[in-house]
Parts: structure tokens; C-alpha cells; sequence
């Protein structure tokens, strides 16, 4: 039985650039326009709408029209920021004039988002002769600074990822946010779960060197199956591959050739020491929507229009690659952080999501325009799965309902034939659609018959996700569609985009809100550091990470995240650190100069090696996996510093100063 | 109050008075509307402000705007990333940036082409050997900072722009 | 806005700075060779000062900073052949002509680090006194050249005005200065420790 106290330290997201606004109150019309760069557009919209809602005369504007952009960087920092707040009130004090409301460096240090610092004690039983995780207790507190922001969300999913990849029979988890004098904390990648999971992982390789067993075996033994239960009771939906990912990393030469590589340098004045980690990231919030706009020209050009944010995921990339899958062109114009061209869905919404009961959601669901949530952040690692997902739907629908009976109509098959049922039997190649002992039909030429017989040339759609799609009928024309969507309106031809009434739908059932997570990812990393005794100056010699992540939309983006992820968990490991309170970024004082985020020369620029499994069935849905790849890089590097020194640090940062005092 | 009569990307722009208190960068960004180069931190950290200044010798360097004075860049010639693509035809750098997704979110990628440029500016003065050729770029590149890729792509980038062309930049 | 950020940066450099004893202030020690080393001692507050030990390092990379702050160099710089910096970040690109106080960055025209053989970092102050005396590691600096560089050269002159954020030197560089002269002419003598 291991008993264990863990601190992790309150870091900064630190996107390059900083948080600004612009507005224009026009007092005139009471007009409020606003330009910003937020992870959650609607969410923005709607807090700036309550903030002025009950405003008195001059203060409160007729309208407010908000346009979102392109930002550079997000990382949970800019959702649910609460910088847009004043913006629209700078605004509303300079009434006529354009203001500009933006932070300099030493301002966004001092009043932006941060990551929840954790205090956590951890137990964990062991049976020495199975080598079984017997049970597992663990308390987190986190400091959640002056505002509550997300405070409550992040120590639940903290709470939820505190087992890991593991399989424990018996578990005891609290968690508590608490308000203080410090700097608000609130979404960060990870959310939680890095503070936890590197508390477990450095616990769990202390616990297998205390047996002993080898990590990696040990790991094997505990690891959550399939069809296991999760902590809250629940098993994944998707594909569990920890054994394969577990596997891979025992194989790896940085793995295999840790005892040699050690004693290779050990009469220098170097220490060797070799890591491995392994963790589960949910993905999804258990409250996600998708809103897709997509749009086929007479001369083929494809248009999307979607909700989601680009910060540097690729959304706009991911959207075009998904719809080409079944339109089978790359966009020409895809445009993002778009809140306002759906109307002709006509949503409603009301009711607390996460908390209405089953009654309540089914009466509701009797209005054909309700769902249970319009416009939701682009976080959670949700941009593949469901930011391309009403999209990728509405896509679908075109191709249905429009490009197929064009295709049949040029192929001059009647509705009559079988083979016009045979849609599922078509598939593009090079921009054609390819059937067998049929001639390939261009886009082009697709669309311009589309047009022509009037069939959908364009479609927009809804969908949420609790854990499962929710999942409706619409008549389109004599054909009955259905999808795992909750609204659509469809265009014919050049005609305007109309509703379709929705003739029954499903939606995931309310029970759902108790499953802390039904959607995951894995990941392992491995390291390999060389620490120098005389100065603890630490250098990552080779570095491994292996994870999957379903159907990969844009492979190289995906490589880019985990690469970047990996960088980010260098810094949050080994270099990062906010002080609390007055020492800290508060006092409007911190810059780059002293918040020490990873450069190039503290990364294995040559000697990073990113492994992505292919997913497990060729129609495996996208899975999330931006947060997951920066998690094990963590407590690798943690349990390699320990293989290297003898000494297991319990808190974070372990910096160059640290290393060098306990060396010595 | 200080003359400042700049030539920016091959044009010669009106001179005017500036305040000795006025950064390079609030005069491309704020003046001139040339919001290409970015600030990321104001402390010369991060150089996502940096812009390419040449000398009159043929030399150039890549330089900081954010704590250098406007005032201080009087007489002289500067290229911003506004100022890399001719008619539409992007440079070899840009396109590599491009093919190998180098970027992210393109914050700090202005920054990146402009020392990538000087670099390779500079290696087809004084080539260097294959075998130094990553530690060189590293080097001249570590000076930015990228938050979101990991800066490997990056490199890779422009390690490829220099193989493809070694005569010109391969010793 | 800068207001009360710049407030409380001159703040904490007010309470690292005092004044520098003249000369005559050690009158009273009969013994030359004792007054020549407490007149040293004296001047040690300025040799030792931030200001001073950054850009006089034993190895090759700058600091900045003081206090609990003081730190390697951000960004990671180093001397470089000439000591002005490696070729993609010679000193002279953010350090310029002048202090820019908007971007709080300190210059002067002639930035650079000191050469190795003048790095002063973890020496006691009899250490640096041995080295400061030896023309072959003060870059063959007679007493009359000690006079000037500490008494005169703008770039250490810099010290006393560094800008936003930055404690000064204690006192003035003429006081500095008249500290080495004395030393100097009391035949320069080095403390013991």
C-alpha cells in the first residue's frame, strides 16, 4: 500500500497571442457590434446578451452583432474567458467611438485564464502476488483563483480520469475547487486530468518498483479491458487499445535498451534514466454540438460553413477532408467561428442540459425545432469527432439526395433500376464518382445536373452528442433520411434553404449525464533524459509517443498536435511555473522572461519519435486526441528522472535548480 | 520627435515625424495598417514581431520589433512578411511551411519565415557542411518561440528548402 | 498601462540603492595596504552589483534579473566569437543605442559580454581584485586605464542609469570612479577574503 501526496503548479496556457477586442456602440440604432476571438462563439454571444440584458437605459443595446475570427492559439484559454465580457462594456462606456481593448503581455500573464493547481493525496493497495490494483483513494483540492469559471467541470473530470488506464475494483475519489485570492483558473488542455494522471503515473511506477514488476507489465495486468467498467460504472463506447498501445512501447528500442544506455555513460558525468507512461483522455463533454452549413455551386465549388474555432487545430482542414469523403472535392471556402447563418434551422433551446430528466427532455423534443443545446465550445479535444460532424452530415445529404440521383440521371438509370439503390456501392477516385461498369462522373458535371433537375444542392445541419448521437427521421422528398443528426434544412437547386420537419428523433437519454466519460483515447510516451550531474541541467535524449485516435481526418495536423503536445508537456514538467499571489503573475510583472515555456533547444528536435496505431476498422469514427498526447509525456519524464537519480519528485515543476539540489 | 524615412519591402514610404516612444512594432501595426508582423510579448522573447532589416552591405539580420524605437530604423531598409510573396507566387520557404503543415495557428509564423530567410540569405553567403546543417538551423531558429507545433515541422521546413537547393547553400 | 506597474518596479529598486563612501571616509585606517583593500572593499558594492556580474559572467551566457529574479538570460543568448552574440541574435538587434523604457529594454552602443577572463561570477571579491589588477586578465589595463573604464566608459556608465526595472549601481560612476582612483594610488591592495 502506497500512500502519497502530489502538488502540481498553476501554469499559463500561453498562447502566442494575446486576448483583444474590438466595438462600436452605435447609441443612435443601440447597436452593439463586437469583434472576437474566442473558443466558444455562442457562449460569448449569450453572456454578453445576459451581462446587458437587464441593463438600464443607456446601457442596454437593441442588437448586438458579434463576428468571430481566426485566433492564434487557444489551449481552453480563450473558452469561457471572461475578457469579451470587457470588451462589450468598454463598448458600452465609449458610445460612438471604435475601441480597442487589448492585453499586452504582462496583462494577459496577469488577468488570463490559468491551469487549476492541484494539491492530491493518493493510496493505492497492491496484491504482491497478483500484482493487482486492489483499490485506489484519492483526495484533490484544487485552487480555482477568484472566479468559479469552470472550476467545478475540471475537478469532476480530474476526478473521473484519477484510475486511468486502469481497472481498480474498489475506488474512493473526492474532489474540491476552491475559491481564492489568486488568479482564476479554468479550462487548460488536460482539464484535470494531467494533474491527476501524472500523480497516478509516478504513483504506479513506484508501486511497480516496489514489488517488483516491470512497469509495463504491471500496467498490462491492471489495464481496463473493453467492456470494462470505468470508474463511474460506465464502459468506453469506442475501441479500448491499451493493450496494443502497452505493447508498443514495450517493444521500442528506448524501452528495451534503458539498462545498457545506462551504463553506457555511467562513469561520466552523466545520469541516464529511462520513462514510460501511460494514460486515457476523454474526449467530449457529454454536451457537444455540431452546426454545419455546406453548399454545392453549379460548377462543383464546395462551401462550408461551421461553429467550431480555428486556433491552430485545423478545423477548416479537418471540415474539407471530412465532407470531401462524401462529396468528393476539397472545399474551395471553408468558414469557421460562424454562429449566425443557421437560422433557417430555426433551434430552440431550453432547459438545463446536463440536468433535465427524461420527461422533461421527451416533452420537449415534441417541438421539431428544439434541441437540447444550440452552439457549444470548441474544447475537449472535440474538434474531429464533432466539430466535423453536422458537416460531414449535411455532406451526406447532398450526396443522397442530390449528387446520386444527378449521377443516375446522367447514367440514365431509372428509379426503377436496383442499381439506384446502390449508392452505398459508389465511391470517388480522383475526383470522380467511380461505380463499376459505369463511366466516372466529374463533380463538375454532377453539380450542374443537380442543378438542373432541382435536386439538394445544399444542406445544413444540427447535431448533439451525449455521450451518443441523437438521431432523427426528415422526409426529403419520397425518401425517408436517417441520420444521426437533430435539425436540417436543405436547398434544391438555386432555391432557398427551407426546414425539414423532423418526423421523429431520438436523443441520447438523460441517464447519460451520470457517465463521466463513454469516449476516450490512449497514449504512451516514453523518454529517455540524460541529466548532468554538476549543473542538473536536464537533456531529453529520445523520446517515444504512441497513440490512436479512429479515423485520423488529416494525418499530418494530427502529427503536428502530437508534437506540439509534447512540447507543451516538456514545459509543464520541467520548466513552467506561475508562483501564487503576490509573487506571482498578478502583480502584472511576468513575461516570457521569467514564465519559461519550451524552445526549441529544450525539445529532441531529431529524436522524437510519433507513432499513430491506423484505426481499428477502416470506418472507425475520428476520435479526439489533441489533449491526450501531451499527458504521458509528464509523468515520463518524472519516472525517467527518478530511473536517472534515485529520487521520485511529488510536485511540479522539476526544474534544473530542483535536480541539481538533489543531486548534489 | 524624430524623422523616420523607411523603405519598406522595396518601397520608399512618405517620411514623417514619430515620437522617440513609439515601438516599430505599433508603427507597422498601428500607423501603417501592416498587421503581418504580430506581438506576442513586447519583451523580446518570443519574436513573433521580428522583421528583416538589410544593411547596406548586402547583409541582413533579423530584428525585434517590439523594444526597438521607429526612430531608430531611419535610413534604413526593412522587409516585413508582407513583403515575401511576389505577384501571388509564394517564396520556396512559404511553400515548405505550407507542404509540411510546419505551422499551427500562424501566430508566430512571421517571425519564423523572416530568420528562415535571413538564414538561408546567409548560408548561400558562407555555406555550411551537411553535417552542421541541423545544428545551424537550430541555432538561428531558437530564438523564436512556437506554442503550439513543437517547432519540429519547422525545422524540417526549412531543412528540406536548403537540401533541395545544396549547391547554393551546402558547402 | 504602465502607472503602477512602473511604480512598483522603481519601488524595489530604490531599496537596493544607497550612496558609495568617498575616498576620505576611510582616512582614519593608518595602515596603506588596509585602506587601499577597504577602499576596495567599497567598491566591490558596484562590482558586485547586478549590473555589473550579468554581463560578467565565468561561462558563456549572460544573466539578468536581481534579487530572488536573477536568472540566465531570456532569451538563451551566448558570447559568441566576439562576444557580441551568435549570428542569428547579436546583442545589438534588441539591445539598442539607448534604453527604450516602452519596452523596458536597457542599451547602449556598445552591448556585449565581458571577455571570459573578466567573468567575475562566483569569485569573492579578493578573487576579482587579483584578476582585476592582472594585466593579463584585464585586457592589459595599467591604473590609469581602471581609472577610466570604471570612472569614464559609458557602457559601465550605464549601470547607474539602467532603466525601467532596474536597480542602479549604488552611488554615481564619478564616485565609482574616485573609489578606483584612490585604490590605485594607495598601491592597490586586495582584501584578504
Amino acid at each position: 500500500m502506497l500512500d502519497r501526496n502530489f502538488e502540481t503548479q498553476s501554469v499559463d496556457p500561453m498562447f502566442l497571442e494575446p486576448e483583444c477586442g474590438l466595438g462600436w456602440y452605435d447609441r443612435k440604432d443601440a447597436k452593439l457590434e463586437l469583434v472576437l476571438g474566442v473558443q466558444s462563439p455562442y457562449e460569448a454571444t449569450e453572456s454578453i446578451a445576459y451581462l446587458l440584458g437587464n441593463a438600464r437605459a443607456p446601457f442596454k443595446p437593441a442588437h448586438i452583432n458579434t463576428q468571430f475570427t481566426y485566433v492564434g492559439g487557444g489551449f481552453g484559454g480563450r473558452d469561457h474567458t471572461p475578457f469579451v465580457l470587457y470588451v462589450a462594456l468598454a463598448a458600452m462606456f465609449f458610445p460612438g467611438k471604435p475601441v480597442r481593448l487589448a492585453h499586452d503581455r504582462y496583462q494577459q500573464f496577469q488577468g488570463g485564464i490559468k491551469r487549476h493547481p492541484f494539491k492530491i493525496r493518493s493510496q493505492i493497495g497492491v496484491d504482491r502476488v497478483t500484482g493487482k490494483i486492489t483499490a485506489f483513494a484519492a483526495d484533490h483540492v484544487l485552487d480555482g483563483g477568484g472566479l468559479q469559471n469552470f472550476s467545478p467541470n475540471v475537478a469532476t473530470v480530474a476526478a473521473t480520469a484519477a484510475i486511468g488506464i486502469y481497472d481498480v475494483p474498489k475506488v474512493d475519489v473526492t474532489t474540491v475547487a476552491l475559491h481564492s485570492r489568486g488568479v482564476t483558473a479554468g479550462s487548460m488542455r488536460g482539464y484535470g486530468t494531467i494533474q491527476t494522471m501524472t500523480a497516478l503515473e509516478v504513483l504506479i511506477d513506484e508501486a511497480a518498483a516496489a514489488l517488483p514488476l516491470n512497469p509495463i507489465e504491471f500496467r498490462r495486468r491492471n489495464a481496463l479491458k473493453q467492456n470494462g467498467r470505468t470508474m463511474t460504472g460506465n464502459p468506453y463506447v469506442v475501441s479500448v487499445r491499451t493493450p496494443e498501445i502497452l505493447d508498443k512501447l514495450e517493444m521500442h528500442p528506448i524501452w528495451r535498451q534503458r539498462a545498457e544506455e545506462k551504463a553506457r555513460l555511467k562513469s561520466s558525468g552523466t545520469l541516464v534514466g529511462t520513462g514510460v507512461a501511460c494514460v486515457t483522455k476523454d474526449y467530449g463533454t457529454g454536451a457537444d454540438t455540431s452546426l454545419g452549413r455546406v453548399e454545392l455551386s453549379p460548377d462543383g465549388k464546395i462551401s462550408i460553413i461551421c461553429d467550431h474555432v480555428e486556433m491552430g487545430n485545423g478545423i477548416g482542414t479537418a471540415l474539407a477532408n471530412r465532407v470531401a469523403l462524401h462529396l468528393g472535392g476539397v472545399a474551395d471556402e471553408v468558414s469557421v467561428a460562424r454562429v449566425d447563418t443557421f437560422q433557417p434551422l430555426g433551434l430552440v433551446t431550453s432547459g438545463d442540459v446536463r440536468a433535465m430528466d427524461e420527461k422533461t427532455q421527451d416533452n420537449l423534443a415534441k417541438n421539431p425545432r428544439w434541441v437540447p443545446e444550440i452552439s457549444t465550445a470548441t474544447s475537449a479535444s472535440i474538434g474531429a469527432h464533432v466539430g466535423t460532424h453536422a458537416a460531414a452530415e449535411a455532406a451526406r445529404v447532398i450526396f443522397q439526395h442530390g449528387l446520386w440521383p444527378a449521377a443516375l440521371a446522367l447514367w440514365h438509370i431509372p428509379p426503377t433500376d436496383p442499381r439506384a439503390k446502390d449508392s452505398a456501392k459508389a465511391s470517388w477516385k480522383g475526383g470522380q464518382l467511380t461505380v463499376a461498369g459505369l463511366p466516372p462522373l466529374d463533380l463538375p458535371a454532377l453539380a450542374a445536373a443537380a442543378y438542373a433537375h432541382n435536386l439538394v444542392t445544399g444542406a445544413i445541419a444540427h447535431s448533439f452528442c451525449r455521450w451518443a448521437w441523437a438521431r432523427a427521421r426528415f422526409q426529403v422528398g419520397n425518401e425517408q433520411h436517417r441520420a444521426e443528426i437533430d435539425a436540417l434544412a436543405i436547398r434544391k437547386g438555386g432555391g432557398a434553404f427551407a426546414a425539414l420537419k423532423r418526423t421523429s428523433v431520438w436523443f441520447p437519454p438523460t441517464d447519460n449525464n451520470r457517465i463521466g466519460t463513454a469516449f476516450a483515447s490512449t497514449c504512451g510516451t516514453l523518454v529517455r533524459v540524460e541529466i548532468e550531474r554538476a549543473s542538473g541541467a536536464i537533456r531529453i535524449a529520445k523520446a517515444y509517443s504512441v497513440f490512436e485516435c479512429g479515423q485520423p481526418l488529416v494525418p499530418e495536423v494530427v502529427l503536428g498536435q502530437a508534437q506540439g503536445g509534447f512540447a507543451m508537456g516538456v514545459g509543464y514538467a520541467l520548466l513552467e511555473n506561475l508562483p501564487p499571489l503576490e509573487g506571482g503573475p498578478g502583480n502584472g510583472q511576468w513575461n516570457l522572461g521569467q514564465y519559461l515555456v519550451a524552445r526549441g533547444s529544450d525539445l529532441p528536435l531529431h529524436d522524437l519519435e510519433i507513432e499513430m496505431l491506423p484505426p481499428l476498422t477502416p470506418d472507425e469514427p475520428p476520435k479526439g486526441m489533441a489533449e491526450v498526447v501531451m499527458i504521458p509525456v509528464v509523468p515520463a519524464l518524472l519516472n525517467a528522472i527518478f530511473d536517472a537519480t534515485g529520487h521520485r519528485f511529488q510536485s511540479l515543476p522539476v526544474t534544473q535548480a530542483t535536480l541539481k539540489g538533489v543531486i548534489a | 520627435m524624430t524623422r523616420l524615412a523607411i523603405t519598406i519591402n522595396g518601397r520608399a514610404i512618405e517620411p514623417l515625424e514619430v515620437r522617440d516612444d513609439l515601438s516599430m512594432n505599433d508603427f507597422l501595426r498601428e500607423y501603417l495598417g501592416m498587421t503581418g508582423t504580430k506581438f506576442g510579448c513586447g519583451a523580446a522573447q518570443c519574436l513573433s514581431c521580428a522583421i528583416i532589416v538589410d544593411n547596406p552591405d548586402g547583409t541582413s539580420y533579423a530584428s525585434p520589433t517590439c523594444v526597438v524605437p521607429a526612430a531608430s530604423f531611419d535610413g534604413k531598409a526593412i522587409r516585413t512578411i508582407e513583403g515575401h510573396a511576389k505577384n501571388g507566387e509564394l517564396t520556396a520557404l512559404q511553400k515548405a511551411f505550407i507542404d509540411h503543415f510546419a505551422f499551427q495557428c500562424g501566430y508566430c509564423t512571421a517571425g519564423f519565415l523572416n530568420e528562415a530567410q535571413v538564414l538561408l540569405e546567409r548560408l548561400a553567403k558562407k555555406p555550411v557542411a551537411r553535417a552542421a546543417l541541423e545544428e545551424t538551423i537550430a541555432e538561428a531558429l531558437d530564438g523564436q518561440i512556437c506554442r503550439c507545433t513543437g517547432y519540429i515541422k519547422y525545422h524540417q521546413a526549412v531543412r528540406d528548402v536548403i537540401l533541395a537547393d545544396p549547391q547554393r547553400y551546402l558547402a | 498601462m504602465l502607472g503602477t506597474s512602473q511604480l512598483t518596479g522603481y519601488a524595489a529598486s530604490q531599496t537596493l540603492s544607497n550612496n558609495l563612501a568617498s575616498p576620505d571616509s576611510f582616512a582614519d585606517i593608518a595602515d596603506q595596504d588596509a585602506r587601499s583593500a577597504a577602499i576596495f572593499t567599497e567598491l566591490g558594492k558596484v562590482l558586485t552589483h547586478p549590473r555589473c556580474m550579468n554581463c560578467h559572467p565565468a561561462g558563456d551566457r549572460p544573466r539578468q534579473g536581481e534579487g530572488a529574479w536573477r536568472r540566465l538570460h531570456q532569451p538563451p543568448v551566448a558570447r559568441g566569437a566576439d562576444g557580441h552574440g551568435l549570428e542569428a541574435m547579436r546583442c545589438s538587434i534588441c539591445h539598442g543605442y539607448a534604453n527604450f523604457e516602452p519596452g523596458r529594454m536597457p542599451g547602449h552602443p556598445e552591448w556585449h559580454l565581458a571577455p571570459r577572463e573578466m567573468g567575475w561570477e562566483g569569485k569573492t571579491l579578493a578573487e576579482i581584485c587579483e584578476q582585476l589588477r592582472d594585466p593579463a586578465r584585464n585586457g592589459g589595463r595599467k591604473g590609469e586605464d581602471l581609472i577610466h573604464h570604471i570612472g569614464e566608459d559609458t557602457l559601465v556608465g550605464w549601470a547607474w542609469h539602467p532603466g525601467f526595472g532596474r536597480s542602479p549601481v549604488p552611488g554615481t560612476q564619478q564616485q565609482a570612479g574616485a573609489l578606483v582612483a584612490a585604490w590605485v594610488k594607495t598601491g592597490a591592495a586586495c582584501p584578504a577574503k
